[in-house]
């Protein structure tokens, strides 16, 4: 069980972004995956969350692998097992706050036994005052902490999140960071984090270094 | 996903609007042109109906053939016409009429029938004479099978009774007569003395040229007048469904050598100009589709683009293809229905206001342009509308389905 990621490699065209890479990480364990600016990390965690898939080799989540999966099962996986939080927070305009963070129960129809789940999320975020309000009507830090809530109300097996902290101010990216580490002691959910900030990637409990699409530590 | 269709389109509320408009007002024009067309052409069809029938039974025309001359008076000798003979022979009349009845009687798609004589006559009315054309009915069958009677200004087509030598005439012949209800005037068949007949009714078609000429009596009086007693030239026969007049007429024709005309076959310039309509209605019918799709394709389009972002949190949480498809293409739909029912409810309103105007010619029993509001109008307005909201929508949400979350996230960051 966990995410075994087996020999992957990724290339656009004639550039390899991805060289071989070969790691495991255990469920309920905090993975931060660093390295700089198109060491390819990013394309990793695409690959690991499913919203792409490896030139060669095999990724395997709870021990499908990925790459066998229709886009019916993945589409399934996606909205029962992930949670993604991305830099730019992706909120639905004409949704409020709560319409927002229900949106995955919406697409599997379990809508109305959500709702008392969000009120605790965005409550434990924060944010309960802003329920009725619209993403246009709050705060960059208050529209991410509502991604965050709606990337947990499935309650996941895996958070993938790529650089959940870039549009966010200091106060804003220590909360939200404080958050990752919370749920992922409470929950015991698998999270995978890209960043390039050394201090985020250590706050996790193993960090994988990439470096020219390699994995160097 | 229904609801946030409805949201998206009204978070776009002016682009959604304009379309909304758009498509109602198409259907609107469609409904006014097709009211006002088949409102036309029931008016076309109803006075030719009161003219002839549904079909009409006549007898053969017979000719004078030189051959047939020659053999009946001369079988045996070689004969040189100065003048060959020529012209008809005598008045069409039907050779079996209790023939017809037991056909038409037996035939259950006939509502009714009239058995009609139909003749040329003088009328004369002190110092001036008209030539007219004369139809002798039994009344109690006529108005079974024509609404001749709602075109009565005085009087009553039942007034009309055998042996009483009484006549309704049309409102012009009455006044180039000088006659008046209760007059009573002369009828001639051109060769014997003439009939007082009593005027009882006055009718008014709306045709000019029959207004003229038009006179309705009695058969047996006719009959009486003509010197021709039992004689018909015509059956008029009414269907219960009007569309049926050519196929029975056809069968018809292989029973007698009597002729037999359907109201489609009898009047093929009028059905020419009918069939022109419907082209017209039809161009119409594809402009209001391609007005109200190409809105919806390019609202959609705008719209699709607008939301490349919210399409990828959407995939991104586990929305199926299908599911992103069903989105856009309901605001497709939600567009031509709500503007399929403003269509057809402003085309029925200014239906009814054309309908209204007062015109200061008569079309028929009236001065208004005869609308029509038959139900079919607007289902096919309505569903022309939605539709054509449907096959637009189609290609701008296919292709916001074929959208991976991926791509627009590297796009977006």
């Amino acid at each position: 069980m966990g995410l075994v990621v087996d020999h992957i490699h990724k290339d656009f065209g004639k550039q390899k972004v991805l060289k071989d890479i070969n790691f495991k990480i255990e469920n309920g364990e905090y993975v931060s995956i660093s390295g700089r600016s198109g060491s390819g990390k990013s394309t990793l965690l695409y690959i690991l969350s499913t919203l792409d898939i490896p030139t060669a080799g095999d990724v395997f989540l709870d021990e499908c692998n990925t790459k066998k999966m229709n886009d019916h099962e993945i589409d399934v996986f996606r909205a029962k097992h992930i949670g993604f939080i991305f830099q730019f927070h992706y909120l639905i305009p004409e949704l409020t706050t709560l319409e927002n963070v229900l949106l995955p129960a919406t697409n599997l129809k379990v809508e109305s036994s959500k709702v008392e789940r969000a009120k605790e999320l965005l409550n434990e975020l924060e944010i309960l005052d802003q329920i009725h309000k619209y993403p246009s009507q709050m705060s960059g830090g208050q529209q991410q902490r509502v991604a965050i809530a709606r990337a947990l109300i499935m309650e996941p097996k895996y958070i993938f999140a790529d650089e959940p902290t870039g549009n966010l101010d200091t106060y804003n990216a220590a909360k939200v960071m404080d958050m990752l580490d919370k749920i992922n002691r409470e929950s015991k959910t698998t999270i995978v984090l890209v960043t390039h900030d050394p201090d985020f990637a250590a706050r996790a409990k193993r960090e994988i270094l990439l470096s020219d699409g390699r994995v160097v530590n | 996903m229904f609801k946030l269709a409805l949201k998206q389109m009204l978070a776009k509320k002016k682009q959604t609007f304009l379309i909304f408009l758009g498509i109602g007002f198409g259907t609107m024009i469609y409904i006014i042109v097709a009211g006002l067309q088949l409102g036309m052409r029931a008016y076309m069809v109803e006075q030719l109906l009161n003219n002839t029938a549904h079909i009409l039974i006549s007898g053969e025309e017979k000719y004078i053939e030189k051959d047939f001359v020659e053999n009946h008076l001369y079988p045996d000798e070689m004969v040189s016409w100065v003048v060959p003979p020529s012209g008809k022979r005598e008045e069409g009349k039907l050779g079996n009429p209790q023939g017809w009845f037991e056909v038409l009687d037996n035939t259950p798609q006939v509502l009714s029938y009239s058995p009609r004589l139909n003749v040329q006559a003088i009328a004369s009315n002190t110092q001036y004479s008209a030539g007219i054309s004369l139809l002798g009915i039994i009344p109690q069958k006529q108005i079974k099978i024509s609404s001749l009677e709602d075109y009565m200004q005085e009087g009553s087509i039942l007034d009309v009774t055998g042996g009483t030598n009484t006549i309704i005439l049309s409102h012009k012949l009455l006044k180039k007569l000088g006659a008046k209800m209760g007059s009573t005037i002369n009828l001639s068949n051109g060769v014997d003395a003439p009939l007082p007949f009593k005027v009882v009714g006055i009718i008014k078609l709306g045709n000019n040229q029959l207004d003229e000429t038009f006179a309705l009596s009695h058969l047996k009086d006719v009959q009486k007048l003509n010197k021709t007693p039992g004689r018909i030239t015509e059956i008029a026969v009414a269907l219960y469904n009007m569309d049926l007049a050519t196929p029975l007429a056809k069968r018809w024709k292989l029973l007698s050598r009597d002729q037999v005309q359907g109201w489609q076959e009898a009047n093929q310039n009028l059905m020419e100009m009918i069939k022109i309509q419907d082209l017209f209605r039809y161009i119409i019918t594809v402009t209001v589709l391609l007005v109200s799709g190409f809105g919806i394709y390019n609202v959609l389009s705008i719209m699709i683009n607008q939301k490349q972002k919210e399409i990828a949190i959407l995939r991104s949480v586990g929305f199926s293809k299908e599911k992103i498809l069903q989105l856009f293409l309901s605001q497709g739909l939600l567009l031509g229905i709500a503007g399929g029912i403003l269509g057809n409810v402003l085309g029925l309103i200014l239906c009814k206001i054309i309908g209204s105007i007062e015109f200061s010619f008569e079309i028929g029993k009236s001065n208004n342009l005869w609308v029509s509001y038959d139900y079919l109008i607007y289902v096919t307005g309505f569903c022309a509308a939605v539709c054509s909201s449907l096959i637009a929508g189609v290609i701008p949400s296919y292709s916001a389905s074929k959208l991976t979350p991926l791509e627009i996230i590297r796009e977006h960051s």
